[in-house]
């Protein structure tokens, strides 16, 4: 396999993937999207801030 | 979130507004794959027009036992941002908002095609970010999108992001 071939088949894997996610229920995106909170709350912002905390749901 | 979902909805049941729907990120998160956001953005038309329409949400809402924090009211660990439809565009995109399934819960999320004008129309950093992952991951309406476009005179800043960011006119 070519380079640009290997590239193309990552970049369409990337985009079935993303595609899948897309096509979650809303709920299980909100589930998704709870943890994504929790992963942020560690990392901190330029100018030494945190993210915002997690919802506490 | 269901919890939260359903004192929104309540607002609407008891009068205190006339209609709402999620907008923002979390309108985004139901077209698109999961992405970071962390406020409910709520746009709603207020039963009547004045100087404080938020005060009516506010006062049923303290009565309830939830606290402001900053511009949010946190509703059952969600902090939710209660926007009045600011023009013709967001209240259009409210009144015509769409029904969605949250588990058991219907609740209204603004329409993908008015979520792009609204977008378009505010234009941060973040809107434009997202109208990208939107542009790619969706399936809009184009004729939709193009009748709410030109009725909101952003159908020519609409063409230029799509030239700039996928070289399409």
């Amino acid at each position: 396999m070519e380079r640009t071939e290997i590239l193309n088949h990552i970049i369409e894997a990337k985009r079935q993937r993303r595609k899948e996610l897309a096509s979650l229920t809303y709920k299980e995106k909100i589930r998704i999207l709870i943890q994504l909170q929790k992963f942020a709350g560690g990392v901190k912002k330029p100018g030494n801030k945190r993210n915002s905390g997690a919802w506490s749901i | 979130m269901d919890s939260a979902l359903r004192i929104i909805k309540e607002l609407k049941t008891k009068g205190i507004i006339r209609e709402y729907a999620i907008g923002g990120g979390i309108a985004v998160l139901y077209y698109t794959e999961p992405l970071l956001t962390y406020d409910l953005d709520i746009y709603f038309v207020p039963v009547k027009e004045g100087l404080d329409v938020l005060a009516p949400i506010y006062s049923f809402l303290k009565k309830r036992g939830y606290s402001t924090s900053r511009e949010h009211i946190l509703v059952e660990g969600v902090p939710v941002q209660f926007i009045p439809v600011y023009n013709d565009l967001v209240k259009a995109a409210v009144n015509n908002s769409r029904k969605v399934n949250y588990g058991r819960l219907k609740t209204n999320v603004v329409g993908l095609e008015y979520l792009i004008a609204i977008m378009l129309q505010t234009y941060r950093a973040k809107d434009r970010e997202r109208l990208v992952t939107i542009l790619e991951e969706t399936e809009f309406d184009s004729n939709r999108l193009r009748s709410i476009l030109k009725k909101y005179d952003l159908y020519d800043k609409f063409k230029k992001f799509r030239s700039v960011h996928f070289g399409k006119n």
